[in-house]
C-alpha cells in the first residue's frame, strides 16, 4: 500500500523512479521507467530528441505530473508534490536569472523563500559566489554579465539552500566550446567538493562522458541502460546504445552458439568468437558493434574478420586518419587508423580492412540486462 | 543593366520623398498652422494672426463648459482604462501560459474591436443600449471604450509577455515559490512597464474617442471631443485653436511616455 513504502529503510538513494509513466492522449513521451540515483552520484540522462530525457526531468521537478507510477526523493514519494515541497535545485540551458535582480538578490531568493535571516542570507551568498568564482560580483546585473557567469550565478544560486538534488537540464548547450569544456571542469570540482547528487540531462555524449559517473541512456521513452560511461562503451547492451553511444559500427551477424560470455557468430561468411553484450537468442539476428579504432589495414591473427570494401573518403586528423569506406553487405563503415606519414590512402580504390574480433562485442535490437549487472537496479 | 538599377534607386528615393512630403503636408502643417493660430489674441479666426497673445487659452481654461468636458474625458476614460487593462491582464495570462483549447480563436475575439468599423459597431450599439436604458449613462460609455481599448491592452502586454521566458517561473518555483508567488513576484513585476503602457494607450483611446460618444453619449454627456466637435457644429470659436493644441501636446507626451515603458 502508499504508506507502507513512505516507511520503508532508507535505501541509500537520492532519486528513485518506478515504473514512470508518461503519456499526452496517445503518445508515450516515457513507458515505465525504473532507475535509482545513488547519494553523491553524477548521474547523467542522455538521448536524442524525443527519447524522454526532458520529460524525466520535468517530472523530477514537478512541472508536470506522472501519468503512472512514483518518484522518491530520499525515500519520501513527492511524485505529487508541489516544486516547491520537493527541494530540488534547478539550472537551465538559458540561466533563467531574474533580469531585474542583482546577483545577490539572485542567489538570495530561495533563502528569501525560506525564511532565512539576513545575516544568514548574505554570509551563504558569499559563500556560493566564491564556490563558483564570481566573488566581488554580487552588485552586478545579469545583462551585464558573460554566458559563463551567468551561468555560475544560476548554479549558486540552485545550490545556495543545499539541496540533495541538482537537475541541471543541458547547461552548457548555449555556450561555445571552449567555454563548455571549462565550465564541464568547474561543475566537476563543485561535485567533489559538495557531493550533491546530480542529475545532468544531456544529448552531447562526449559531456556525458566527461562529467558523469553513470550514464543513463534513453531512446524513445525507455531507459535502454545504466552504467559507467566504459562499461557502456566496451561493452554496450544493445544496437542503439553501440551506435548513439559509442559510436561503434554495426555490422550484421547471425548468432551460432553461445558459451557464456563468449558466442561464435557467422558475419560476412566468416566464423568468429566475440563477447557477447547483452543475452542474445540462438540464430537471432545479432550486430557485431565494431569501434573504429578496432580497425586495421593488417590481419590480426587468429581473431580477425575481413572486410572488403571502396573507400569513400579519408579524413587526416593530426595523429590519426579517419577512413570512410563502404564495405560490401554493411554499408558505410568509419575506421580510425593511425597515420604513419607514408599512408596514402586514395578514394574510390578497393581495400581490405581487418577487424580486430577482441573488442567487438555482440548485440542485438532489444536491450537486455545481463544478470547481476551494475545497472538500473542495482 | 546599369542603368535600370540606376532607374530602380531613382524610383525609390522618388517614393521615399513623396512620402515624406504627404505627412509633412497632410500632418505637419495643419498641425503648426492650428498651433501659430491659437496664440492669435484676435476674437476670430485669422491666418497668420494679427496680434499675438494666451487670450485663447485664457478663455479655454477659464471656460467651465469646456472645463467640465476635460474633467468629464477622465471621468470616463479612467474607469475605461482600469477596465480594460483588469480584463485584458488576465487574458494574457491565459493565453499565453495556459493549456486552453481554442486560444487562437481567443485572441481573435479579444482583438475584434480594431477589425468592426467604428460607425457600424456604434450604430449597434446604440440600439443595444437603448433596449437597457444605457443611452446618455456613463457607464455605457466606459464599458464601449473599455472594449474598444482592450485589443491594446491584448497586443502590448503580450508581446511582452512572449519575451519573458516561461522557465523564470519554473525556477522560481524549485527555489520555493507557490505558482501564484512566481507569477506575479517575477513575470507580472516584470510586466509592470507594458501594463503602464497598456493603460496609457486604453486611456488615450478613451481620451480622443469621438464616435461612440456622439451615438450613446446622449445630450448630457460631453467629453472633450464632443465639445469640439459641438464647438465646431455652431460656429468656430478661435478658442478651439488652444483646445486643440493642449490636446495634442499632452497626448504627444503622454504617448512618448508610454513608448519608453513599452519598449523596456
Amino acid at each position: 500500500m502508499v504508506g507502507d513504502d513512505q516507511r520503508l529503510p532508507d535505501s541509500g538513494h537520492s532519486l528513485e523512479l518506478r515504473q514512470l509513466v508518461k503519456s499526452y492522449g496517445e503518445v508515450e513521451a516515457l513507458r515505465g521507467v525504473n532507475l535509482k540515483v545513488r547519494r553523491g552520484e553524477f548521474l547523467t540522462v542522455l538521448g536524442p530528441s524525443g527519447s524522454g530525457k526532458t520529460t524525466i526531468l520535468k517530472l523530477v521537478a514537478g512541472f508536470i505530473l506522472p501519468t503512472s507510477g512514483r518518484i522518491l526523493l530520499d525515500g519520501r514519494d513527492v511524485s505529487h508534490m508541489t516544486p516547491a515541497e520537493r527541494a530540488i535545485g534547478m539550472v537551465f540551458q538559458q540561466y533563467a536569472l531574474f533580469p531585474h535582480m542583482s546577483v545577490h538578490d539572485n542567489v538570495a531568493y530561495g533563502l528569501k523563500m525560506r525564511r532565512w535571516s539576513k545575516q544568514r542570507q548574505r554570509d551563504r551568498i558569499a559563500e556560493m559566489l566564491e564556490l563558483v568564482g564570481l566573488a566581488g560580483l554580487a552588485r552586478r546585473l545579469p545583462r551585464e554579465l558573460s554566458g559563463g557567469q551567468q551561468q555560475r550565478v544560476a548554479l549558486a544560486r540552485a545550490l545556495a539552500f543545499g539541496p540533495t538534488l541538482l537537475l541541471m537540464d543541458e547547461p552548457l548547450g548555449a555556450l561555445d566550446r571552449e567555454l563548455r569544456i571549462r565550465m564541464a571542469a568547474e561543475l566537476r570540482r563543485i561535485h567533489r567538493e559538495l557531493s550533491t547528487t546530480i542529475v545532468y540531462v544531456t544529448h552531447d555524449r562526449e559531456e556525458a562522458m566527461t562529467l558523469s559517473d553513470r550514464i543513463a541512456i534513453m531512446h524513445r521513452g525507455e531507459l535502454e541502460a545504466v552504467d559507467t560511461p566504459q562499461h557502456l562503451y566496451t561493452r554496450p547492451t544493445s544496437r542503439f546504445v553501440a551506435s548513439f553511444f559509442a559510436g561503434h559500427n554495426l555490422i550484421p551477424a547471425r548468432l551460432i552458439t553461445t558459451n557464456g560470455n563468449q558466442a561464435e557468430v557467422e558475419c560476412l561468411k566468416q566464423r568468429v568468437q566475440v563477447e557477447m553484450g547483452a543475452s542474445l537468442q540462438v540464430s537471432a539476428d545479432a550486430w557485431l558493434a565494431v569501434p573504429s579504432q578496432a580497425i586495421g589495414l593488417e590481419r590480426h591473427g587468429d581473431s580477425d574478420l575481413t572486410l572488403t570494401g571502396r573507400t569513400v573518403e579519408a579524413l587526416y586528423l593530426g595523429e590519426v586518419v579517419q577512413l570512410t569506406c563502404t564495405v560490401e553487405g554493411v554499408g558505410p563503415v568509419q575506421a580510425t587508423l593511425p597515420y604513419r606519414g607514408a599512408d596514402r590512402l586514395d578514394v574510390d580504390t578497393e581495400l581490405r580492412l581487418h577487424v580486430d574480433t577482441m573488442r567487438v562485442v555482440a548485440v542485438s535490437q532489444t536491450p537486455t540486462h545481463r544478470t547481476g549487472d551494475r545497472g538500473g537496479n542495482a | 543593366m546599369r542603368a535600370r538599377a540606376k532607374l530602380f534607386s531613382g524610383v525609390l528615393s522618388w517614393a521615399a520623398l513623396s512620402n515624406v512630403l504627404m505627412v509633412v503636408l497632410l500632418m505637419f502643417v495643419p498641425v503648426c498652422a492650428v498651433t501659430i493660430l491659437s496664440f492669435s489674441n484676435e476674437p476670430f479666426l485669422h491666418f497668420p494672426p494679427a496680434h499675438w497673445g494666451p487670450r485663447q487659452y485664457v478663455a479655454f481654461f477659464s471656460n467651465s463648459y469646456w472645463t467640465d468636458a476635460v474633467i468629464k474625458s477622465f471621468t470616463i476614460g479612467m474607469p475605461a482604462a482600469i477596465l480594460a487593462t483588469g480584463i485584458g491582464l488576465p487574458a494574457v495570462f491565459a493565453l499565453n501560459r495556459s493549456e486552453l483549447p481554442y486560444r487562437e480563436a481567443l485572441q481573435t475575439l479579444g482583438l475584434s474591436p480594431l477589425i468592426i468599423p467604428g460607425v457600424a459597431y456604434a450604430l449597434a450599439m446604440y440600439t443595444f443600449y437603448a433596449q437597457i436604458h444605457l443611452i446618455g449613462n456613463p457607464i455605457g460609455l466606459i464599458l464601449s471604450h473599455a472594449i474598444l481599448a482592450l485589443p491594446f491592452v491584448i497586443i502590448i502586454v503580450g508581446a511582452a509577455v512572449n519575451r519573458i521566458p516561461r522557465e523564470l517561473e519554473l525556477v522560481a518555483m524549485t527555489l520555493g515559490a507557490s505558482r501564484l508567488r512566481a507569477m506575479i513576484g517575477i513575470t507580472l513585476r516584470l510586466l509592470l512597464p507594458a501594463i503602464g503602457a497598456a493603460f496609457v494607450f486604453a486611456f488615450i483611446t478613451s481620451f480622443d474617442e469621438a464616435v461612440f460618444v456622439n451615438f450613446i453619449g446622449g445630450p448630457g454627456l460631453i467629453t472633450l471631443p464632443k465639445a469640439i466637435f459641438n464647438s465646431v457644429l455652431t460656429g468656430i470659436d478661435p478658442l478651439i485653436t488652444a483646445v486643440a493644441s493642449v490636446l495634442m501636446v499632452c497626448t504627444g507626451i503622454v504617448m512618448m511616455v508610454a513608448v519608453y515603458w513599452r519598449s523596456e
